[in-house]
């Protein structure tokens, strides 16, 4: 495939990438998210990767287990909360 | 079930059984009202007021008070705007907004899948406390 060719092709391979990024949901990796230290370790707010801090240090369902960094938190009046 | 999908159902009797308090999302120097009177859900995220009055200004305009929230089919944070596209979920009476028009024809064609988050979580995945 010549040069010219490539560039061709490339404005269509752009679009099918944007595509399926839109339609991905995104993967439960936890990422970027962190426990804030706390003096007890099995009570810990979470940072979420926009920068907010939970506002929870359990689980909102399952009162006592700790906050799991994988589960993306849920918002109320902008703030996020934290699940197991 | 998930833990958020249980949230989202009813985030004020959770909120209440959890003991956490929130500020007026439209006056924050009043507390907020936590039942269902007081209550706003739109796409995942929840809006409380201190009154009917602060609750029907952000009813006024949703777009211009909302910030951030999240697409229902990618799970994205957006921003939406006037042009957004939207849909007032007739089994919940939830409104949602999206940020594309491919999001949006996704939760048309199937919205018993994204209602609610339906994060799902390896097993053994919770960290064990200490």
């Amino acid at each position: 495939m010549s040069t010219v060719q490539r560039l061709a092709v490339l404005p269509l391979l752009m679009t099918l990438a944007l595509t399926a990024c839109q339609l991905s949901p995104a993967p439960l990796t936890g990422d970027g998210v962190f426990a804030v230290p706390a003096a007890d370790p099995g009570r810990h707010h979470l940072r979420f990767v926009d920068g907010q801090v939970s506002r929870n240090d359990t689980c909102m369902i399952k009162l006592e287990n700790g906050l799991n960094p994988k589960v993306p938190p849920m918002y109320v009046n902008g703030e996020p909360v934290g699940f197991c | 079930m998930p833990c958020p999908d249980v949230f989202v159902q009813d985030v004020p009797a959770v909120l209440n059984r959890k003991g956490l308090a929130f500020a007026c999302y439209m006056d924050p120097s009043r507390p907020a009202i936590c039942d269902s009177d007081h209550a706003v859900r739109i796409n995942y995220e929840t809006y409380l007021f201190a009154d009917g009055a602060a609750r029907e200004r952000f009813l006024g305009d949703i777009v211009g008070f909302c910030g951030m929230l999240t697409d229902p089919v990618t799970k994205r944070r957006f921003r939406p705007g006037a042009g957004s596209p939207y849909h007032e979920d007739a089994a919940t009476g939830v409104r949602y907004w999206f940020e594309s028009p491919d999001s949006f024809e996704l939760f048309l064609a199937m919205p018993e899948v994204y209602r609610l988050p339906g994060y799902k979580m390896e097993r053994g995945s919770v960290p064990p406390r200490t």
